[in-house]
């Protein structure tokens, strides 16, 4: 595993520099921590209340604006349903949840939201690439920031597209699918399980809704296992996604989550501890 | 004034619950008679049609009459969607039509707060209503660094006045439309 690095510090900069680029852009931002280091000179507006940075980036939006807002996570889950949740169309914004450790119930709340994408990347890296992404798309997402520093899976400038898996390790005895923080972690467990002749794929899936459900499919058909990882409770999360997908497939299907698992360096050596002792109990099958 | 009797009161005089609007549209169509671009935004969804009727038998042209209903959008949330429209579209003025009682919950409240700290900003935010007990909303938003108005009367002329005042202005104005008190007679 690469040194873990901050996602929010390569964040807000990479942000900057596209706001500047594109005037269109609003950023805007509610007790995120992401621009304490001075991100605002009229760049990003800050807001007192989540439910009101919603409602501006919504009518922002309604005027041919693309607006992107940020707050912790749980406070946009709420702002998101008062505001958005009863509206007729939803409006296209981009909500950028922090998450503190690896935890969180927010994805499956805003994955109920129709025609809300929600887009959980590796790293920093993958975190600008896919706010530029979602941005141009002009529909409404919902994307999750690591709030703590994760190795880099991906490398800066790679292009990221809604939908597609990325496949981080190829393998035919086992395939990881994970979301978010836990793509080094999977890889740490791969290589632990390469020690025990059990060859797994990484494969990660930056975009849990829409989920790719063929490319799930197949690699499902190629390893007849599918282990799922993700940082949020076993309800509505990429494990339900996987299994929507994967009804009426042979193939085995478990998934280990980490709804709270705490922060920092120790949780993801612990959740790699996990993955690999799970892709073992999975292995017997 | 419970919000039981003010709904009651307001049935008793406009019929089905819904207060006359016409007056308002009547001084909103004079208000927006500036050559300045202008959007309405309107908090309810009856409320809409009622106003574009109005506004193109006072002479406003169909064709520029943008009346934007947030379908389904919360009414305490309406302002500040008014007020990112208003931040979005530089040099248009945006009319946020919406009742006392939302101008003075707490969403509006905070709106009203970030839209007073943004300078310049061409938000005129319009509530109707009857005037509150205990409660000056024109005080409450002028303390929050608007221009901040009432017109009472309710009838429209008081109305006209105001918005042709607010219109040049470049901070953002509130105005208060009260509906007379029963046995206030409205002013011409």
């Amino acid at each position: 595993m690469s040194a873990p690095r901050d996602p929010r510090r390569e964040y807000a900069p990479a942000l900057a520099a596209l706001v500047r680029q594109r005037q269109e852009w609003l950023a805007l931002d509610c007790g995120s921590g992401l621009f304490d280091g001075g991100f605002r000179n009229g760049l990003a507006a800050a807001v007192d209340s989540a439910r009101l940075m919603v409602s501006l980036a919504a009518g922002a939006a309604a005027a041919g604006r693309t607006a992107v807002c940020h707050a912790p996570a749980a406070d946009l889950v709420a702002a998101a349903y008062a505001v958005l949740g009863g509206m007729d169309t939803l409006a296209p914004v981009v909500l950028v949840g922090v998450v503190r450790g690896l935890c969180g119930a927010d994805m499956a709340p805003m994955s109920a939201l129709p025609d809300m994408a929600v887009v959980c990347p590796a790293d920093g890296p993958e975190a600008v690439a896919a706010l530029a992404a979602l941005m141009d798309r002009r529909e409404p997402a919902y994307l999750r920031l690591p709030g703590q520093p994760v190795p880099r899976v991906t490398a800066p400038g790679e292009p990221f597209a809604v939908g597609p898996l990325r496949p981080l390790r190829d393998g035919r005895n086992l395939c990881v699918l994970t979301a978010g923080a836990l793509a080094a972690p999977a890889l740490g467990a791969a290589d632990r399980l390469l020690g025990q002749g059990i060859f797994a794929a990484v494969i990660h899936a930056p975009t849990v809704r829409p989920l790719d459900a063929d490319a799930v499919r197949l690699a499902a058909r190629r390893t007849g296992r599918v282990l799922v990882c993700e940082e949020h409770g076993p309800a509505g999360g990429l494990g339900d996604a996987v299994r929507r997908a994967l009804q009426g497939q042979p193939a085995v299907v478990d998934a280990v989550c980490f709804p709270g698992a705490g922060e920092g360096g120790d949780s993801l050596r612990t959740a790699s501890d996990a993955i690999f002792l799970r892709a073992m109990d999975l292995m017997e099958w | 004034m419970r919000k039981d009797d003010l709904i009651e009161r307001i049935g008793a005089e406009a019929g089905a619950g819904r207060p006359d609007l016409a007056p308002l549209a009547a001084a909103l169509a004079d208000g927006t008679a500036e050559d300045e671009p202008f959007r309405i935004v309107v908090g309810c969804r009856w409320a809409g049609p009622v106003i574009r009727e109005a506004l193109v038998r006072r002479g406003v042209d169909p064709f520029v009459t943008v009346i934007q209903v947030p379908g389904g959008l919360p009414s305490d949330d309406v302002p500040g969607w008014a007020a990112g429209l208003a931040m979005a579209l530089d040099g248009t003025r945006v009319y946020c039509l919406t009742d006392v009682g939302t101008a003075l919950r707490g969403p509006a409240l905070e709106a009203a707060r970030f839209i007073g700290l943004q300078s310049p900003n061409r938000l005129t935010l319009v509530a109707w209503g009857f005037r509150p007990a205990g409660c000056d909303p024109a005080a409450a938003y002028a303390a929050l660094g608007w221009t901040a108005m009432e017109a009472g009367g309710g009838n429209g002329a008081g109305l006209r006045r105001v918005f042709a005042s607010c219109a040049r202005g470049s901070l953002p104005a509130a105005v208060f439309a009260f509906f007379p008190e029963s046995g206030e007679e409205a002013a011409p």
